[in-house]
């Protein structure tokens, strides 16, 4: 396990190293020299020149890129054109939103998706089951955009039931400490700010988790069908056992395996993937953020997030093969039986 | 957006472009007046409501309004919070690093922009400016009893720090970003001077005299915003994240959530009595287009600067208002003049009579004018209105391209990005197109990136070059004919081959005199005509949405000291 473990490790890292590196090299095929582009349109020819010693692109290629490779290393993205402010802490400044906002959906999915996809494969054939596929089909094509536009409309503007996006009303003054709203209101004793924001949650995350929803309602019953067919199942019935723990215990059980690893995926997705519903919701987030900045070329950011999204799919990746690896033991075996 | 704003002379031409392309980056969390001063009469230059009368007041629109705070001598109390939406974040607010909305209320110039007659300047942190007979020496006798926000006196002193902070690249505090004292920076060498005179009093020395510095003066974000000399040296580079106690403006720094919003609050210390009226000013990032809508409708916000289909969905809500303010921004066509098909006058010529630009207009915005002749817009000093530009014929364009060697017709490509000021460049280029076809021009549409237009859109004075067969672009001004006609030799190629436009264009930048510059203006719209250099399209001032019970926005073009909300 721990000779696996360190070869996914390793190959994690190659993977990052060819990202990041096709990263470098394409971002310097865009036309254009990144230290005028950088500096102001009046700026001086020595204002340039800094720009471009700071950047080290007076150096030889290979020498620009060891120092990138050194400074992504340390995640040094350099400073955003847009902001004046480095990469990294505008990122961190707002990764919290992007988590809150994905942990949230993910919670629906688990919540909505999974139980759903369990029944409907349950009572496979039935209306729930039809009702249920139709309408999943549905929500994986509308465009995330306009069912939060719609969201909005619906039930902000028309019954006012939810805020009209952000994460906190415009009155609710809270201190930052860890950029996490709830968490930020218990360490600042504003309990009564914990509601408000998980209200100014709902719909967004509802938004951003609609589609998944509906995906992970196939995903589940589909994998739940296959596993209800398989031998194993069937003895358990004919031991008599009852019906529900068949279900549960060796269905569902085994139906999450490949499930769960997707899940990992998933949530990375929507760390990275809430660009519509963070602008449609003006939720303060990374997508937000990394919109703004492709909008106005902003190189830093666009190559900082890009490999810091790499970065995280890559992890994502190596973890759920190690954890994959760990609760079905024939992927070990598969590879001690490889040829070598 | 791509480009903009041309109030340039040569050496300030990169200036605004630096202040355009803060533009082109920052879109809408700058409220565009903020690079702009203004001039002349205008044309629309009252608020030009195309709702009724006003009705009822939006149902939220009280909900973030606090309690009314001013009580004037009209018996009317005044007051409220008032809530705009902007598009993108406002990362930093040091007037000499970036624009947004936010730095015209916290910081203030010698001068302030009218808010409604182009070219027109109120006095703000003087009493008065005197100008020595040859350009080169001004005198500002600044006004007394005015404070920073942090309750430290504004003096002469003071003010000079910031003005060398902002213009001076080696000044220890300059921040050594954006650097917006283009009056300084975009002419080495011609401010020789800065120095405090007595503690009220300041002169700055120029080397040439500039036609146009009442303008640059009036900029509070173009460097001549003063800005506490104590904040900036506490944090030359971040002050601007949170700005307490950095400005003299009649709103001072409350509160900024990242990404989410930027609270202001009143300075009751303000030189002004009684000035202003809201109790805060808040500017809430929403970046999508339709959730301002709704968030205007649903009484979230009070006010937004409407650039799409927008206009059409809240004309005639009887909760809003629409109206416009300055600056004006219009679209027009650059061709390349060494093109062997736009090259050709007849060419140029024929394309404007295959255009019907009052059909085109007249449905996509009610806001818009057909502009009636190019260099300048109706109002400003100088404006040629005995000249008429070439009208719809689809038979005389055809006759035209006959003569220039294109008796079947001729293809043409049309290059345009999607800019968030002017018309819908999408719609017009499309209807221009269907248009044109009539005439004989088959034409192409080639989309591009805002920030390459942008980039390609200017050049400098007499650029050789153009990499456009034909263009549909934007530009934007305050009302300075001077800057705006010296565009012209940077927008296209054309002053290459028109070296006599080029002379004309540099000498408006050391002409003081008004006559002698008006008869300048003159000769160089003429040409415009004449050689058919550019094609105008039309023009619009900034449009906007506001709630009704929001009060006084007729003088709220840049600043919302006179701004209250109705309760």
């Amino acid at each position: 396990m721990l000779r696996f473990g360190l070869k996914r490790l390793a190959s994690g890292l190659l993977t990052a190293l060819v990202v990041v590196t096709a990263t470098f090299f394409l971002i310097r095929l865009v036309p254009g020299d990144p230290a005028t582009a950088m500096a102001p349109p009046n700026a001086r020819i020595e204002q340039i020149e800094r720009i471009r010693q700071n950047l080290g692109l007076d150096r030889p290629l290979w020498d620009q890129y060891f120092i990138y490779l050194e400074r992504t290393a340390r995640l040094d993205f350099g400073t955003s054109i847009r902001t004046g402010q480095p990469v990294l802490a505008d990122l961190i400044d707002r990764i919290p939103a992007s988590v809150e906002l994905a942990v949230g959906a993910f919670f629906l999915i688990l919540l909505i998706g999974l139980p759903i996809g369990i029944v409907a494969a349950v009572r496979r054939g039935s209306r729930f089951d039809y009702g249920w596929r139709l309408a999943s089909s549905i929500g994986v094509g509308l465009p995330v955009f306009w069912v939060g536009l719609m969201f909005l409309w619906i039930f902000a503007y028309l019954i006012d039931l939810f805020p009209l996006g952000g994460r906190l009303g415009l009155d609710a003054r809270l201190e930052r400490t860890t950029g996490f709203v709830v968490i930020d209101a218990l360490l600042a004793g504003r309990s009564d700010l914990i509601l408000p924001s998980l209200h100014h949650l709902v719909l967004p995350a509802v938004a951003l988790a609609l589609p998944s929803i509906a995906f992970w309602i196939r995903l589940m019953r589909g994998s739940l069908l296959e596993v209800m067919r398989e031998e194993y199942v069937r003895t358990a019935r004919s031991k008599g056992l009852p019906r529900r723990q068949v279900i549960m215990r060796h269905g569902v059980r085994n139906a999450l395996n490949p499930v769960v690893t997707t899940l990992g995926f998933e949530m990375v997705g929507l760390l990275t993937g809430a660009i519509l519903v963070e602008t449609v919701f003006a939720w303060p987030g990374v997508g937000n953020y990394v919109l703004a900045s492709l909008q106005s070329r902003d190189y830093p950011v666009v190559q900082g997030a890009t490999i810091l999204i790499a970065i995280l799919y890559v992890a994502v990746n190596s973890i759920v093969d190690i954890a994959q690896a760990r609760l079905d033991p024939r992927i070990l075996d598969s590879m001690a039986v490889a040829p070598a | 957006m791509e480009d903009a704003p041309d109030m340039t002379t040569p050496q300030h031409e990169v200036t605004r472009r630096q202040v355009l392309k803060g533009l082109g980056i920052a879109g809408a969390y700058i409220s565009l007046p903020g690079l702009l001063a203004a001039c002349a009469q205008a044309t629309p230059q009252s608020p030009t409501t195309s709702a009724g009368a006003p009705t009822t007041t939006p149902a939220g629109a009280t909900a973030t309004s606090a309690a009314p705070s001013t009580t004037v001598g009209d018996g009317i109390t005044r007051g409220g919070t008032f809530v705009m939406a902007v598009g993108v974040d406002i990362p930093d607010m040091d007037p000499h690093e970036l624009q947004t909305f936010a730095m015209l209320q916290m910081y203030e110039a010698p001068s302030r922009r009218h808010p409604t007659n182009y070219g027109e300047f109120i006095p703000t942190l003087v009493e008065s400016i005197e100008r020595s007979n040859d350009g080169l020496e001004y005198v500002l006798n600044l006004r007394g009893g005015v404070t920073y926000h942090d309750g430290a006196p504004f003096n002469a002193a003071s003010f000079v720090a910031s003005l060398q902070r902002a213009s001076d690249l080696e000044n220890e505090y300059n921040n050594g970003g954006a650097a917006w004292a283009g009056w300084a920076l975009g002419n080495p060498g011609i401010v020789t001077a800065i120095e405090a005179v007595d503690d009220t009093t300041v002169r700055v020395t120029l080397s040439e005299p500039l036609p146009d510095f009442d303008f640059w003066m009036a900029d509070e974000q173009g460097g001549w915003g003063a800005v506490n000399p104590a904040v900036f040296m506490a944090d030359p580079v971040g002050f601007g994240r949170e700005p307490f106690g950095a400005g003299t403006g009649p709103f001072m720094f409350e509160e900024r959530v990242p990404n989410d919003h930027v609270t202001l609050a009143r300075y009751d210390g303000y030189w002004e009595e009684g000035k202003p009226y809201l109790d805060q000013f808040v500017l809430r990032v929403i970046p999508d287009p339709g959730t301002r809508l709704l968030a205007l409708k649903n009484g979230d916000i009070h006010m937004f600067d409407v650039t799409g289909p927008e206009i059409a969905q809240l004309d005639g809500d009887p909760d809003v208002q629409l109206f416009t303010v300055p600056p004006i921004f219009g679209n027009f066509v650059a061709f390349n003049h060494n093109d062997p098909i736009t090259g050709i006058r007849e060419v140029r010529q024929a394309f404007s009579h295959a255009i019907d630009l009052a059909s085109i207009v007249g449905s996509l915005t009610p806001f818009a004018t057909v502009t009636p002749n190019f260099g300048l817009y109706p109002g400003m000093p100088g404006f040629r209105d005995d000249i008429s530009w070439y009208p719809y014929d689809p038979e005389q364009a055809r006759a035209l391209l006959g003569q220039a060697g294109f008796p079947d017709g001729v293809d043409i490509s049309l290059t345009y990005s999607i800019a968030p000021v002017g018309l819908n460049a999408d719609t017009l280029a499309q209807a221009m197109q269907a248009q044109m076809e009539e005439s004989g021009f088959r034409v192409e549409l080639v989309v591009i990136d805002g920030p390459t237009m942008f980039a390609s859109s200017f050049g400098p004075p007499g650029r050789p070059d153009y990499p456009f067969q034909a263009a549909l672009t934007v530009n934007g001004t305050d009302g300075n004919p001077q800057g705006m006609l010296f565009s012209w030799s940077q927008r296209s190629n054309y002053a290459a081959v028109n070296p006599t436009f080029l002379d004309l264009a540099l000498s408006t930048n050391s002409i003081v005199d008004q006559a002698q510059r008006l008869e300048v203006y003159s000769q160089m719209q003429q040409m415009l005509f004449d050689d058919v250099a550019y094609v105008p399209l039309a023009h619009t001032e900034v449009v906007r949405a506001a709630a009704r019970n929001v009060r006084g926005l007729e003088t709220a073009a840049y600043h919302f000291r006179d701004v209250w909300i109705e309760t």
